[in-house]
């Protein structure tokens, strides 16, 4: 079910009824609910997948069990090597297969090995939505325990709608035991305020998914998938354009479910702090996809020493974890390039001890950034549009030509072409977004010290906006990782 | 919480209530037959699904224009003919594309299947009336709810934009032939096609028609009596197949049908109008050369036997 489709907005209040108004006598009984509503979101897609996302519930809440209960090393190393093990092996089945079979029998055939069709076969795979999303809240989990930083779940109602609560259960944010089991633990209360906001939230968020990001999609798909059609300014517009379309859509994605747990009294992770204001490549991956960054950074970064050896020990370090999310996103060398070439941007200020330097908002507290700011702003934004080409790009060939033609002369001519409209809306986006950039998403507080009436036209300026541009149903950018 | 519900209730109320302001003022305004009203020199039109769109020429055909549009069914095409014939009471004479897929069940799919009746409602969406919204409503709710705004955007953007004529803005159907010829690599596939075609025809006999579209034919016979109520001449045609066309397996069901349910509707069939392989883009349409061939001879062919009266 999309968040975007008819279905849902028939599905949530269906689920605010029955949690609200039905179930919230017993806390048991609401998350029961809840996990049975999840499984109905989830089998909406495609329900034979329920029963891989059932297995890898039930594998992680035992294996969670055995390692909590045995205090012999052993024994806890196999459960979590099993538990990680099969984990893994479901996402590299389903998710890599295919990469691993092709590249691996092109490089035996390169090496002179006789390879015909049948050694590594390659087969139609559909891959089922989310697992990367829910291996990670398995992960972290399984982790955890052995690490000793929580105890396991005995309820497995409570862990089954940790890893499975369905705002976050197709494309994240990647949640943490720590924050969000406690919070399924205790009865929740209605909170007029939290709803409110989650309704703000959800708001901005479909307007960035529906209104930004799908007007974007429509002349970044037409640009790259004929980019031998275009000249350099073109096809940079068309990269411009991939930059605000996977912005909004991923963003936009992440508002929904934060907004829709709210509705529960459920606070999720953050996972956009208004990126593409960064001043360096180091703030903007502090302030994109947060969870997955921050879930790298403990799960690998730290455990292969992080930046505490040598300056080899970071830069290799720094190279693992970029191109591992690289690789996260998609089985295709443009990722990884995509993820190699973060490392290279962001591996000079790690050297250069300056990773650091931008921990607070851009011109808090000011309307304006300084001149400064804004050059800082510009480049880091520049070198981000550049490594969204490989993201976007079929492959590294297309990608290559593209950037070849940016870096040509062909830069320089006029645009073939120039859609105002999506132009126009980027602004308006990107305008709001700066005047709300010091609170969680830029709707929090915008316009509530303003007159009621006019608070309540512009926020049904929006609402109608986003009712006039939907009808399409694009599907999020981030279910296919 | 109370206060919470109460607050969603009345922004909901008040939300319904712009978007219908925002489509009532939209129908009001496209409810001015200015907008559709064509150049006085057209007496005929051509309707129909593909095979119409590509094979008469209005270039060459005098007083004519071809509103022929692929994938549309005779439902679509009903409520672009009401508002033609009443904004051009110059419209002497319909002619309707009348094919062997016709019959097919599919048709029923290009009425109310998801891309279908999103595609079309974007632009008929305003001229249907309640009765028949229901109609498509219910067949398809999640399609038609997901249309509606399509519907709006489209014509808000017509008038924001002071967008160009009525007819090419909203792509209302025309003329278009293209000038290829896949005869030969489309041979192969056609044949195995075949096999099904014959397969699926035992099963298809005369009474089965609506078993087959459920109802197309439903709104071909709206057109016809549309027609007849104004007094506008009304023709069947069919459009030319080359012989190796395998979706005429139904002929005899397709004459059957036509003499039984349309007795008094003149019908001319082109089916098997001699052209050479060049002159088909594809087994069932024609292409530009083809389409030209055709419509020398059609063209004299309604001069002798549909005169217009100016």
């Amino acid at each position: 079910m999309l968040f975007n489709s008819l279905d849902y907005f028939l599905f949530l209040p269906l689920v605010f009824i029955l949690y609200w108004f039905i179930t919230y006598k017993k806390l048991a009984v609401q998350n029961g609910m809840l996990l049975v509503m999840s499984y109905v979101f989830y089998g909406w897609w495609d329900w034979r997948f329920l029963f891989l996302l059932l297995f890898s519930t039930l594998l992680d809440y035992f294996s969670g069990i055995k390692i909590h209960e045995s205090e012999n090393p052993v024994r806890r190393k196999f459960w979590l090597v099993l538990s990680i093990g099969i984990n893994l092996g479901f996402l590299g089945f389903f998710k890599y297969y295919n990469f691993f079979a092709a590249e691996f029998g092109a490089l035996l055939q390169q090496l002179g090995f006789n390879v015909n069709e049948f050694t590594f076969k390659i087969i139609q795979i559909i891959l089922p939505v989310g697992i990367s999303f829910y291996t990670f809240h398995g992960l972290s989990y399984i982790i955890d325990i052995y690490k000793k930083r929580i105890p396991a779940v005995y309820n497995f109602v409570e862990y089954a709608l940790f890893v499975s609560y369905f705002p976050l259960l197709v494309a994240g944010p990647i949640e943490r035991a720590t924050h969000l089991l406690p919070q399924l633990q205790v009865p929740r209360k209605f909170n007029y305020h939290q709803a409110v906001t989650g309704l703000r939230q959800i708001l901005w968020g479909l307007f960035k998914k529906v209104v930004i990001a799908d007007s974007c999609a429509y002349y970044a798909n037409m640009i790259f998938n004929n980019s031998g059609d275009y000249n350099g300014s073109t096809l940079f517009l068309g990269a411009l354009f991939f930059t605000f379309q996977i912005y909004g859509d991923f963003s936009g994605y992440s508002d929904i479910a934060l907004g829709t747990s709210k509705l529960f009294g459920i606070e999720l992770l953050r996972n956009f702090a208004f990126p593409y204001f960064s001043r360096d490549i180091a703030e903007f991956w502090r302030r994109w996809h947060i969870s997955l960054s921050t879930w790298f950074r403990d799960y690998l970064y730290i455990p292969l020493g992080g930046s505490k050896g040598g300056k080899w020990m970071k830069v290799r370090n720094t190279f693992a974890i970029f191109l591992v999310s690289g690789f996260w996103h998609g089985a295709n060398w443009t990722f990884i390039v995509w993820g190699f070439l973060n490392a290279l941007y962001f591996i000079p200020l790690l050297l250069s001890n300056k990773n650091r330097d931008h921990i607070n908002i851009v011109a808090a507290g000011k309307l304006l950034p300084s001149v400064s700011d804004v050059g800082k702003i510009a480049i880091t934004f520049f070198l981000t549009v550049l490594a969204w080409i490989f993201f976007r790009s079929a492959d590294l060939t297309q990608a290559w030509d593209i950037l070849t033609t940016i870096f040509s002369s062909s830069l320089l001519q006029p645009l073939q072409v120039f859609p105002k409209e999506p132009l126009l809306l980027i602004v308006f986006f990107m305008l709001i977004e700066w005047l709300g950039r010091e609170h969680q998403f830029a709707l929090e507080t915008f316009g509530l010290k303003w007159n009621r009436w006019l608070r309540l036209a512009f926020y049904m300026v929006l609402t109608v906006m986003v009712f006039m541009y939907s009808g399409k149903e694009e599907t999020f950018i981030y279910f296919q990782f | 919480m109370k206060s919470f519900l109460i607050k969603v209730f009345l922004f909901s109320a008040v939300f319904i209530t712009v978007v219908i302001i925002i489509s009532t003022w939209i129908t009001y305004r496209l409810s001015n037959n200015s907008y559709y009203r064509l150049d006085k020199s057209v007496k005929r039109i051509f309707l129909g699904h593909s095979h119409a769109e590509a094979a008469y020429s209005d270039t060459i055909i005098r007083n004519s224009r071809n509103f022929g549009q692929s994938g549309e069914s005779y439902f679509y095409t009903y409520q672009k003919l009401q508002k033609l014939l009443s904004a051009n009471p110059g419209i002497q004479q319909v002619f309707i594309e009348f094919t062997n897929n016709n019959l097919d069940g599919e048709m029923d799919q290009w009425t109310i299947e998801s891309s279908y009746l999103k595609f079309h409602l974007k632009k008929y969406g305003h001229l249907i009336i309640p009765r028949e919204k229901i109609f498509l409503f219910k067949k398809n709710p999640v399609a038609y709810m997901e249309a509606v705004p399509v519907n709006l955007k489209f014509f808000i953007d017509y008038f924001r934009t002071g967008a160009d004529f009525y007819y090419t803005y909203a792509d209302w159907g025309s003329f278009r032939a293209s000038k290829e010829s896949k005869i030969d690599s489309l041979r192969s596939v056609w044949s195995s096609r075949k096999t099904d075609y014959a397969g699926a025809s035992k099963q298809l006999k005369p009474s089965a028609v609506h078993l087959q579209t459920r109802y197309n034919l439903v709104f071909l016979d709206s057109i016809i009596n549309y027609c007849k109520n104004r007094s506008v001449k009304i023709v069947l045609i069919r459009a030319p197949q080359h012989p190796e066309y395998a979706g005429n397996i139904n002929d005899s069901l397709f004459h059957t049908v036509r003499t039984k349910l349309y007795p008094t509707v003149p019908f001319l069939d082109f089916a098997n109008f001699p052209l050479t392989e060049d002159c088909f883009l594809d087994f069932q349409h024609v292409n530009q050369k083809g389409s030209n061939s055709l419509s020398v001879i059609l063209d004299s062919l309604l001069t002798q036997q549909y005169p217009l009266s100016f």
